[in-house]
C-alpha cells in the first residue's frame, strides 16, 4: 500500500490541492441528516461521478486506502486522512490514483518474488470489510464474490474449485479472518490439483477438506 | 689351585700368561681385575700393590676346554645324570667364559647344545605311537623344564652380567623357546598334538572318560610356552572345532527335538563346557567359548526354539509349562531376550485382541431380551486364577463382567509367569502392560465394561467375597484403568453407575466406594473425583432435608389436625426425595412422565417446602431414577411391593381399571418407549407377574394389553420386581454419552492449548498438537483433528492468532 502511494507522489506534485479538493467532495457528498459521515447514498452519487460501479474493485482499493470501517459509509476523519494520504486534487487524478494503486498491488501479487504484502493487506481488508457488522464471519456468498473479484485472476482454477466446494458442502456460517487468510496462502504455495499439499496439520480444516476435494476429484 | 694358562694356540690371541692372582681376585670379588688402577689404596698405607699391567686373556684352547667341561654337564643333566657334577666347578667355568668375553661361544654353545637335544627329544616323542604321543610329550616336558632349571643356576652369571649387556633371552626361557620351536611346533608334532588334543576333547563330549590330568598339563605346558602358543597352537582351533561340533549339534537337536528338550540339552551342554574349562583349560578361553556356545546353542537357534510350533514359547506359555519356561527365560538371557519378550508380547497381544474383539462386536443390545432380572443376576465373576487361558470368542466373553474377569485372568496369568519364571523381570512387566495397552482400548467399550464391572462388584459385594477380596480386585481394577486412553469416559459411565447405585439404595458398603474414589484420585488428581465426591455429599444432604420436610409436615400437620401428616405423609403416601446438585450428576434426559394425581400432590408439597427454604433454586422431577413401595391386594392376599417409579406410574393406573393396553398406557404416563418396554417387561414377563400381557410371549410390543393378574401368588410378603440394573448401553445411549464427553473435552482441550501458548508465547503447529496431547493423556486421548478445531475456534476469538512471519506458527495474544 505504502508503495502504491509512494509511487503516485513521485510523480504528481499536487499536494498542496488535496485537503482543499477533499473538502469540496466531503460537503458535496455528505448525508444531509448528519454532518459527520458519507452515508450509502452519497458513496453511491460519489461511484457515479468518478465513473465506478460501487461494486467495482476500485471503490475498494478506495475504500481500503481510506481504511474505511464500515462498507457503505465514510466518516470525516477518513475522509480526510484518506484524502491527505492519496494526494489527489481532482475527480480524474483520482481516478489515476486509484487504478495506479490498483495495478501495483496486483503486479506485487502476481510477480513470484514481488511485493505481496500490498495484496495480502488489501485481501485481508475486504474480508473484514465486507462482513456484516459485529460478525465474525464472511458469509459465503459475499466470499465467493469477493474471492472472484480479488483473486479470480490470479488463481483462477482454486477460486472457482473452492466456490464449488463451498457450495458443495453448503457452508452456511461463513468465511472467518483465518480460513479467509490461509486460503491466499493456499493459493499461492499449493498447486491448483493440490497434489503437492503439505498436510503438516496447520491448515484449517475447512482447507483440508477442500484438498482432499480437489485431490478426489471434485466430486 | 692356579690353573695355568696353555699357550695361545693361533696368533690371534696376544695375551701373556693369566696370573693366578686374577683369577683369585676377582673370586673374591675385591679388585676389579681390569679396574685395578682406578681403586686408590688409602693414602696412610706404606704397601702398594702395583696391578699387573698386563692384560689377561684366556687362550682359545682353555676356552674350548671350560666349554668342553660346561657342555658335557649339559649333556649329561640332559641324561638326567647330574648329581656327579659339581655346581661350583660348572659355575665357575661359566664365569670365566663370561668374565674373559667369551658370553657368545658360551650362549651359542649352549643353545647348539639343547637343541641337540630338543632333536633328539623330538624325534622321540614323534616315533611315540598316539596312544603314548601325548604322555611321552608331558614327560619330556617336565624333563626338559628340570633340566633347564638346573642349566641356568650353572649359568647364572652368564644370565646376570652377559644376557642383560647383550639383550639376550635369559638361559630358562631360551630353553622353552627352543622347546617350543624345536618340540611342540615341530611339523608332524605340532600337527599330532592339535589333533590329540581336539580328539580327547570330541570324546569327552561325546560321553568317553578321558584323561583329563594328562589334558591338563599339556595345556599347561602351552600356556606356558607363551600365551600366544597357546591361542594360536590350541585355543583357537579349538574354538572353531566346538562351533564346528556345536552347529551340527544343535542343528539336528534343533530338527529332532521338541524345544524343550534341545533346551535341556543345550543348558547341560553349557555347563559341561564350563567344567571343562576349570579342569583343563586355561581360564582365559572361559569367555570365549561361552561365546561360541551360546552363539552356536541359543543365538543362532533362538527364534526357531522360541516359535516351535508344538513347543515353543506359544505353547508353553498356554500349557502353562513353568519349567521350561524358567530354563528358557535363564538361558536366553545369556544372550538378549528381545526374540522372547517380543513373542510374548506378540501373543498375549493377539489374545486380548481375540477378547477385547469378541467383547466389542457384541450385536445384541443387552437389556432388551433377557429383562431387568436377568441383567441383574448377571454371571457371577467365576474365582479368577490359574486354569486354562479365557477362550477368547466363546459366548460368554460378550458380557461385560466376563470381559473384564478374563482380562484380570490374563493379565494374573501372564504377572504371575513373569514373577515365577522370569524373575520378575521388568523389562517384561513393561511389555506386558504395553501389550494390555494397546488391545484395552480397541474395544471402544472398555471404560464403559470396567466400571459396569465395579459396579457389578460393589452390588453384591456382601453377598460373596470379603471386604478383602473385594480391596484386592479393586487394585486390579484400577490397573486395568491405567491402560484406558479415555479415562474420561469411564469416569462417565462411573457417575452414571454410581448415580444408579446410590439412588437406587444399592451401594453395599460405603467403605468400598470411598476405597475405590480414593484409589482413583490417586490415579487422576483431585479434580477427576471431585463431582462424584459431591454426590456422596448430596445423598448426605438429601437425609437432612428429608428430616426437615417430616418436622415441618408433622407441624403443619398439628395445625390442620391430618394424621397422615403426623407420621410424615401426604395424603397416604410417605415421600422420599433426593436432592441431587445439577452438575454433580449425570445429567439424564429429562425424564418426561405424568405422575399419579396423589404422587402429584406429594411433589408440589415438598417443592413448596423447599422453594421456602432455598429461594432462587429450581426441582426437576427425575422419575427414572426412583422407586417406591407399593401396598397391593391380589384376590385375598397382600403383598409389599417394591418397584421403579415407572413401574409404580403404571401399575397405579390398574387401580381405576383392569385391562389397559400399551397405548393407553403411553398416553397415561407419557414415559419414554424404551422404559415403558422395560418396565412392563419386568411386571408382565419375568419373575413376578403382576401384570398379565396379551397376546402371551417373552416381549412387549406396542399392540400389547395388560392385565392386573388376580391370581398373582408370591412366598414373600415383600418382594422386588426387577429393578433395572446398569446394563450394557443401548447404542442410542451409547452415542450420547460419546457426545457428552466429546462436548465435555472441548474445553479441556482448549484450556490445555491456552495453558501451553501462554507459556510459549509462540508455538510451531505440530508441537502444539504434541503436548496438548501429551498434557491431556492422564484423562484421554485426543483426536490431533479435534485440537486443530479447537485451535482453530480460539484464533476466531482471538486467543491465538498465526505468526505473521510463518502462518504455521501460533502465536499468544494476552
Amino acid at each position: 500500500m505504502k508503495r502504491g502511494v509512494k509511487g503516485v507522489f513521485a510523480r504528481k506534485s499536487s499536494g498542496g490541492a488535496a485537503p482543499k479538493f477533499a473538502d469540496q467532495l466531503w460537503d458535496k457528498y455528505k448525508d444531509p441528516k448528519d454532518a459527520d459521515i458519507i452515508s450509502p447514498e452519497g458513496v453511491e452519487t460519489f461511484c457515479g461521478d468518478l465513473g465506478f460501479d460501487p461494486s467495482d474493485v476500485h471503490v475498494l482499493i478506495f475504500a481500503w486506502q481510506l481504511e474505511a470501517s464500515r462498507m457503505g459509509y465514510f466518516s470525516k476523519g477518513e475522509w480526510t486522512n484518506g484524502f491527505a494520504r492519496l494526494r489527489a486534487s481532482s475527480m480524474p487524478e483520482l481516478k489515476a490514483v486509484l487504478e495506479h494503486i490498483y495495478q501495483e498491488t496486483m503486479q506485487g501479487a502476481r510477480s513470484m518474488h514481488g511485493d505481496h504484502e500490498a495484496f495480502r493487506d488489501f485481501y485481508a481488508f475486504a474480508h473484514r470489510f465486507c462482513r456484516d457488522d459485529n460478525k465474525k464471519n464472511l458469509d459465503t456468498e459475499t466470499a465467493c464474490a469477493m474471492l472472484a473479484m480479488l483473486v479470480q485472476s490470479l488463481y483462477p482454477r482454486h477460486v472457482e474449485q473452492f466456490a464449488a466446494f463451498l457450495a458443495k458442502i453448503n457452508r452456511t456460517h461463513g468465511i472467518n479472518q483465518d480460513e479467509w487468510m490461509c486460503f491466499l496462502e493456499l493459493c499461492r504455495t499449493v498447486k491448483d490439483d493440490c497434489s503437492d499439499y503439505a498436510d503438516d496439520g496447520a491448515w484449517p480444516i475447512l482447507l483440508d477438506e477442500y484438498v482432499e476435494y480437489v485431490q478426489e476429484g471434485c466430486k | 689351585r692356579s690353573v695355568v694358562a696353555a699357550p695361545p694356540q693361533d696368533g690371534r690371541s696376544q695375551g701373556r700368561c693369566p696370573q693366578a692372582a686374577d683369577a683369585r681376585s676377582g673370586e673374591r670379588g675385591r679388585v676389579s681385575p681390569q679396574g685395578s688402577r682406578r681403586v686408590a689404596m688409602p693414602p696412610k698405607s706404606k704397601f702398594v700393590i702395583q696391578p699387573f699391567k698386563q692384560h689377561a686373556v684366556m687362550d682359545e684352547a682353555y676356552v674350548q676346554k671350560t666349554w668342553g667341561t660346561l657342555r658335557h654337564a649339559i649333556d649329561e643333566i640332559f641324561a638326567h645324570n647330574a648329581s656327579g657334577l659339581s655346581f661350583e666347578e660348572l659355575y665357575r667355568n661359566a664365569y670365566n667364559m663370561v668374565l674373559h668375553k667369551f658370553g657368545d661361544k658360551l650362549y651359542n654353545g649352549l643353545k647348539d647344545t639343547v637343541r641337540e637335544h630338543l632333536a633328539k627329544m623330538a624325534a622321540d616323542v614323534d616315533a611315540a605311537n598316539d596312544q603314548a604321543f601325548l604322555d611321552a610329550l608331558n614327560k619330556r616336558w617336565s624333563d626338559h623344564k628340570l633340566s633347564m632349571i638346573m642349566i641356568r643356576d650353572i649359568l647364572m652369571y652368564m644370565d646376570r652380567v652377559y644376557v642383560t649387556q647383550h639383550k639376550k633371552v635369559p638361559v630358562y626361557d631360551l630353553g622353552l623357546q627352543l622347546f617350543r620351536d624345536d618340540v611342540v611346533r615341530a611339523p608332524r608334532i605340532r600337527e599330532r598334538l592339535l589333533t590329540q588334543l581336539l580328539d580327547l576333547v570330541g570324546r569327552e563330549r561325546s560321553g568317553e572318560m578321558i584323561n583329563r590330568q594328562l589334558v591338563r598339563m599339556v595345556v599347561a605346558m602351552l600356556v606356558d610356552l607363551g600365551k600366544d602358543v597357546y591361542v594360536r597352537d590350541f585355543e583357537r582351533p579349538f574354538l572353531e572345532k566346538t562351533a564346528e561340533f556345536y552347529q551340527r549339534e544343535s542343528a539336528e537337536t534343533v530338527a529332532q527335538n521338541s524345544a524343550s528338550e534341545y533346551m535341556e540339552r543345550a543348558e547341560r551342554r553349557l555347563a559341561e563346557e564350563e567344567d571343562r574349562v576349570k579342569h583343563f583349560l586355561d581360564s582365559s578361553t572361559e569367555a570365549k567359548l561361552r561365546d561360541v556356545m551360546e552363539r552356536e546353542l541359543i543365538t543362532k537357534h533362538m527364534r526357531a526354539i522360541a516359535e516351535m510350533e508344538h513347543s515353543g514359547l506359544v505353547p508353553m506359555l498356554d500349557n502353562d509349562r513353568r519349567e521350561d519356561l524358567t530354563r528358557m527365560y535363564n538361558l536366553f538371557k545369556r544372550v538378549g531376550l528381545g526374540v522372547m519378550r517380543d513373542l510374548l508380547t506378540d501373543h498375549v497381544r493377539s489374545q486380548g485382541r481375540a477378547l477385547v474383539m469378541s467383547a466389542a462386536d457384541d450385536p445384541a443390545p443387552a437389556g432388551s431380551a433377557a429383562g431387568a432380572d436377568a441383567s441383574a443376576d448377571a454371571p457371577t465373576p467365576s474365582p479368577a486364577g490359574g486354569g486354562p487361558p479365557a477362550t477368547p470368542g466363546s459366548a460368554q466373553a460378550r458380557d461385560p463382567v466376563t470381559f473384564v474377569d478374563d482380562l484380570l485372568r490374563l493379565k494374573g496369568r501372564y504377572d504371575a509367569i513373569i514373577d515365577a519364571c522370569f524373575a520378575g523381570d521388568k523389562t517384561f512387566h513393561n511389555a506386558l502392560n504395553r501389550a494390555f495397552e494397546s488391545f484395552v482400548n480397541l474395544n471402544a467399550r472398555a471404560p464403559e465394561f470396567l466400571s459396569l464391572y465395579v459396579d457389578n462388584l460393589l452390588r453384591r459385594e456382601v453377598k460373596g467375597s470379603s471386604e478383602e477380596e473385594v480391596e484386592n480386585t479393586l487394585e486390579q481394577v484400577v490397573m486395568l484403568f491405567r491402560y484406558l486412553q479415555e479415562k474420561d469416559v469411564f469416569e462417565k459411565y462411573y457417575k452414571q453407575h454410581l448415580a444408579k447405585r446410590l439412588l437406587s439404595g444399592r451401594v453395599v458398603s460405603d467403605d468400598s466406594e470411598r476405597s475405590m474414589i480414593t484409589k482413583l484420585k490417586t490415579e487422576c488428581g483431585f479434580q477427576f473425583t471431585s463431582k462424584i465426591e459431591g454426590m456422596f455429599v448430596d445423598m448426605k444432604t438429601s437425609g437432612d432435608t428429608m428430616a426437615a420436610f417430616r418436622e415441618h409436615l408433622a407441624s403443619t400437620a398439628e395445625a390442620e389436625g391430618n394424621d397422615g401428616g403426623l407420621q410424615g405423609k401426604v395424603g397416604s403416601v410417605e415421600l422420599q426425595v433426593q436432592v441431587l446438585t445439577t452438575g454433580y450428576w449425570p445429567t439424564q434426559p429429562a425424564s418426561v412422565c405424568i405422575f399419579p394425581p396423589e404422587i402429584q400432590r406429594c411433589t408440589e408439597v415438598f417443592a413448596r417446602f423447599y422453594s421456602s427454604k432455598h429461594s432462587g433454586r429450581t426441582l426437576k422431577w427425575h422419575a427414572s431414577m426412583g422407586h417406591a413401595d407399593l401396598r397391593a391386594t391380589f384376590g385375598s392376599r397382600h403383598h409389599e411391593v417394591n418397584v421403579s417409579t415407572y413401574q409404580m406410574c403404571i401399575l397405579l393406573l390398574f387401580n381405576d381399571r383392569d385391562t389397559v393396553s400399551y397405548q393407553e398406557l403411553q398416553e397415561a404416563t407419557h414415559i419414554p418407549a424404551h422404559d415403558l418396554k422395560r418396565a412392563l417387561q419386568s411386571l408382565a414377563c419375568a419373575k413376578f407377574k403382576i401384570l398379565t400381557k396379551e397376546p402371551k410371549g417373552r416381549d412387549v410390543g406396542e399392540e400389547d394389553a395388560f392385565a392386573f393378574n388376580d391370581k398373582f401368588t408370591a412366598k414373600q410378603i415383600r418382594f422386588k420386581v426387577g429393578t433395572v440394573a446398569a446394563t450394557k448401553e443401548t447404542d442410542v445411549e451409547k452415542t450420547e454419552t460419546r457426545h457428552k464427553v466429546d462436548e465435555d473435552r472441548k474445553p479441556q482441550v482448549e484450556a490445555a492449548i491456552v495453558r501451553i501458548m501462554k507459556s510459549r508465547k509462540l508455538l510451531d503447529h505440530n508441537i502444539l498438537i504434541t503436548e496438548v496431547t501429551e498434557q491431556l493423556r492422564p484423562r484421554f486421548l485426543p483426536d490431533p483433528g479435534m485440537i486443530k478445531k479447537r485451535i482453530e475456534s480460539l484464533i476466531e476469538r482471538e486467543f491465538l492468532e498465526r505468526d505473521k512471519a510463518d502462518w504455521r506458527v501460533y502465536k499468544y495474544l494476552a
